[in-house]
């Protein structure tokens, strides 16, 4: 059947809205705004580094996703640029996506720094679109 | 004469289906989804290399499947991102447009390895948005 003009719009705006959520994540590392970063994940919100060796690394919350962040770009200044981001829309105000991830160090003279790839469940809040979850998978990271 | 809500809505829908199919390539690419990468063609969709001396075309879902299963096999695993892509819609159930990439090797240190554009025909087969033919022209490989 048919989508209604009603329907798609809602499906267009849905998209547009979680195409925003890994720009602004990346913006607001650039910028260092932690609480920028923490602001769009759900407040449960879980963020997952996966390294080469397939270890996982978890924070979940507010608070921990704060710590964590304020920690990682502190040791790291990492400045990211992302791609190739698909989208699937589950109905009932939840997607999961993915996108691809190219690094550079900002306090190495900006030299390319990694690869990798995120893995997002999103979920409404209200009428905003917030992470759930972001499982970041490293594909290469250059050593430091 | 200006274009209906119903117009612009659906033109909105048609710009978001497409813009979606150079990310869906490049995300299969990455996973290794080769019939994945395939269903993004028409039945009859056509990958076309420009070389610098020769042009290479295959066509059909069956040649499709059998050259982008060679992808692995050299001396180079492709990481693709895409950049810049522009959409021309033709009316009609046909678009048409450019995107650019750049390509890193998993296979040897996701070193940067080229660059190049795509360009692009669409079709709507029933309501999905699809390659009609995608014509790769590498601007500069390692």
């Amino acid at each position: 059947m048919a989508k209604s003009i009603e329907q798609t719009v809602a499906e267009l705006a849905d998209r547009e809205a979680i195409r925003d959520l890994p720009l602004k994540y990346c913006d607001c590392v650039w910028r260092g705004d932690i609480e920028g970063i923490a602001n769009i994940f759900a407040e449960n919100g879980t963020f997952t580094v996966i390294d080469l060796k397939q270890q996982e690394r978890s924070n979940t919350g507010r608070a921990n996703l704060l710590k964590s962040f304020k920690e990682g770009l502190a040791a790291a200044s990492p400045r990211p640029y992302i791609h190739n981001h698909v989208i699937e829309l589950k109905g009932s105000g939840r997607a999961t996506g993915r996108c691809y991830l190219d690094l550079r160090i900002a306090s190495d003279n900006f030299k390319w720094g990694g690869a990798g790839w995120y893995d997002d469940e999103y979920v409404k809040v209200g009428d905003e679109w917030k992470f759930q979850t972001r499982r970041f998978h490293h594909a290469h990271m250059e050593p430091r | 004469m200006a274009k209906s809500v119903e117009q612009t809505v659906a033109e909105l829908a048609d710009r978001d289906a497409i813009r979606e199919l150079p990310q869906r390539y490049c995300d299969c690419v990455w996973r290794g989804d080769i019939a994945g990468l395939v269903d993004l063609f028409t039945d009859d969709g056509a990958f076309i290399v420009v070389g610098r001396k020769r042009e290479n075309k295959t066509a059909g879902r069956a040649e499709l499947l059998r050259v982008y299963s060679t992808l692995t096999a050299g001396d180079v695993l492709p990481r693709p991102y895409i950049h810049n892509h522009v959409v021309d819609l033709k009316g009609g159930g046909r678009a048409a447009g450019r995107c650019y990439v750049e390509l890193r090797n998993a296979k040897k240190n996701f070193e940067w390895t080229g660059t190049g554009f795509y360009e692009d025909e669409y079709a709507k087969a029933g309501d999905q948005w699809k390659f009609k033919s995608r014509t790769f022209h590498m601007s500069h490989g390692q």
